[in-house]
């Protein structure tokens, strides 16, 4: 049930995955940052390169050795893969006195990711109830996410903003890859060992060049994921948090943490199970034709609860606790799970560096004091 | 039910006659314009109603709930889409998909008194129940219609208000914000009419939909007089962009008005209403 890829085989995988029609994604440096980007080879990914990630800063800085998978999170999630910040709905077409809707074309080719993280396919898991397990599904996510191809790579050097832990989404992966790997330095050369998610990952595999692991390649694999776990760089209990939230929507810790949120919306752009979306609708002058789009929105924006001619939610703190609340509490009602996974971009991408993991210990204490 | 694979794939719907309620509001009368059939509601469903290259908001029908031809939607122009959907013609066409939600339960009236509060343009998303209930005299208790406005001009539906107080069992209460001469009615809350209202009616199911502040007031006042908060229903309106659970928008703590309401019972968002800006 297990295998082992050198680096090289890697390319192989890249090269099986486009024969079967995947555009191939994985991270890459792009302005200073690892975002993912549609790739041909491995000597694009990130190689070589740490993050530094903390409350409002995100570096990248040159490792010592030339690991491939050797930071924690990028900036953008698997999210802007599969759920796109601009998504076309439809089209009309206004003829002769008449109307006429046409779903938006979908000719895109099949999506395929290598180096995804644990917390960003539990964040896919949280995407598939959410835009899949209701009434009504997204068929633009529908379409995205069916045939797709995940080759996840466990984290061994959680970040400084990481807590995983505490969520329970990492820092190996268990669920919606085909493929999961851990990155090894044996004996001066990269290994990949891999288990199998899928039938589909078991029949792509077949094709790249793979031998079985040893006993010593599974236990090293064991103790660098457990390594990890041990060194997480926040924690958050969430024993009764969803309840505490619930029942704290008038706490003043909602005011001060408003005296420093900006309301710029950082934090749901980043996040990777936020999913409002608002529509936008362009039309030609002349009004014949006109077309609507789904943008991703932000609870912390004043549109987003606009109502008979003003906004619902007209202070910082009433949309801060929304995103939260909603976040850490509603989102269990509504789909059974937390909205959060613990991959820490909201606290590195916050401008004035809010860590909701050390507010709402503060809040508790505010509490029980 | 529609295509549950296209929820965001609007239908066109002809506007076959409009009518002008109020200075502010109107009354559209649409009927399918693909050579499909039109779709049925229960009452307070909403549709996503729009005018494609503009928007799209989430209305509740307000016409007879037996009407299988076409479907009334009466809307107060407060913003750009809902001005561009009064403003089209008779003749042309506007966009429509629905209908979504949970409805006013009138099954539960079956034999019971029954109170409608309905504070402004809270009236579109009730005359629908109204009907159904008023007009089955033999199905249902006494009813009461409790409605305000804020002044006798921005009465909405006058001449159903007429109709309704001249079947059996039913009084209709009317009150108004501002009166003046032509106004020799209440003025005032609509709570100061639930007295009245209530010496008629025995332990009787409610249904309420209006402003916030409104249903917070009316829940208040109608609990305190030992109506049991499971016999409240209410209606809520919330900024909408999909009408189907995706959009995240038109959350109020944990629920989504959309697919969990916009009916809900009271005792369910009472705790919630009481908190500002949820």
């Amino acid at each position: 049930m297990s295998f082992v890829l050198v680096r090289s085989a890697l390319d192989q995988l890249v090269q099986v995955l486009e024969q079967d029609g995947y555009d191939v994604y994985g991270p890459v440096v792009v302005d200073s940052a690892i975002r993912y980007q549609l790739v041909h080879g491995i000597d694009e990914l990130a190689i070589g390169v740490r993050d530094v990630q903390g409350p409002g800063h995100y570096s990248l800085v040159e490792r010592s050795d030339d690991a491939m998978f050797g930071y924690t999170v990028g900036v953008a999630s698997l999210k802007d893969l599969f759920f796109p910040p601009r998504r076309a709905v439809w089209s009309s077409v206004r003829e002769g006195g008449t109307l006429r809707f046409e779903p938006a074309e979908r000719p895109e080719p099949k999506i395929a990711v290598i180096g995804a993280r644990a917390c960003e396919l539990a964040a896919l898991a949280i995407h598939d109830t959410v835009l899949l397990g209701g009434e009504y599904k997204d068929a633009d996510y529908l379409r995205r996410r069916t045939d797709s191809f995940i080759v996840s790579v466990d984290c061994t050097e959680p970040g400084e903003v990481c807590f995983c832990g505490s969520m329970g989404t990492g820092p190996a992966a268990t669920t919606h890859f085909d493929l999961a790997m851990t990155e090894l330095l044996v004996d001066g050369e990269w290994e990949y060992v891999g288990r199998f998610g899928s039938e589909r990952g078991e029949r792509i595999l077949e094709r790249v060049t793979h031998r079985h692991p040893d006993q010593i390649e599974i236990s090293l694999v064991r103790s660098a994921v457990s390594g990890a776990s041990d060194a997480m760089g926040r924690e958050l209990s969430t024993v009764g948090l969803p309840e505490f939230l619930a029942s704290h929507r008038e706490h003043p810790a909602w005011a001060d943490i408003a005296q420093r949120c900006l309301a710029c919306g950082n934090c749901t752009q980043a996040c990777p199970t936020c999913f409002c979306v608002s529509t936008l609708d362009t039309a030609s002058l002349d009004g014949s034709r006109a077309s609507r789009e789904l943008r991703w929105d932000s609870c912390f924006s004043l549109d987003f609860s606009f109502m008979g001619g003003r906004p619902h939610r007209s202070t910082i703190d009433a949309r801060y606790r929304q995103w939260l609340t909603h976040k850490l509490s509603g989102w269990v009602e509504q789909f059974g799970t937390s909205g959060c996974v613990g991959c820490g971009r909201c606290i590195t991408w916050c401008p004035v560096g809010i860590d909701f993991t050390a507010e709402i210990p503060k809040m508790m204490e505010r509490v029980d004091a | 039910m529609p295509d549950a694979s296209n929820a965001l794939i609007p239908r066109p719907f002809e506007v076959v006659a409009k009518r002008r309620e109020t200075h502010d509001v109107t009354t559209l009368m649409v009927e399918p314009a693909d050579g499909r059939s039109c779709f049925g509601f229960a009452p307070a469903q909403i549709g996503m109603i729009g005018v494609p290259g503009v928007g799209e908001v989430p209305i509740s029908f307000s016409n007879h709930p037996d009407s299988r031809r076409c479907l009334s939607v009466t809307i107060r122009a407060a913003g750009a889409v809902t001005a561009a959907i009064t403003d089209t013609d008779v003749g042309a066409t506007i966009s429509v998909r629905g209908p979504y939600g949970a409805a006013w339960p009138i099954e539960l009236t079956k034999g019971r008194d029954v109170l409608f509060v309905a504070g402004g343009l809270g009236l579109a998303p009730l005359r629908s129940a109204i009907f159904s209930v008023a007009e089955h005299p033999d199905e249902r208790g006494s009813v009461g219609i409790v409605y305000g406005a804020k002044t006798q001009q921005d009465m909405l539906f006058r001449g159903d208000l007429e109709i309704w107080g001249e079947l059996d069992d039913v009084v209709v209460h009317l009150t108004v914000d501002a009166g003046d001469d032509a106004w020799d009615g209440e003025i005032g809350l609509v709570t100061g009419l639930f007295e009245r209202a209530l010496d008629d009616l025995r332990n009787p199911l409610v249904m309420m939909c209006g402003p916030d502040v409104m249903m917070i007031n009316a829940g208040r006042d109608l609990t305190g007089r030992g109506i049991d908060p499971a016999d409240i229903w209410v209606t809520l309106e919330r900024n909408m962009k999909c009408g189907v659970g995706l959009c995240g928008h038109c959350q109020f703590g944990p629920l989504f008005v959309c697919k969990d309401g916009p009916v809900f019972r009271y005792d369910r968002v009472a705790e919630l209403f009481e908190i500002r800006e949820v």
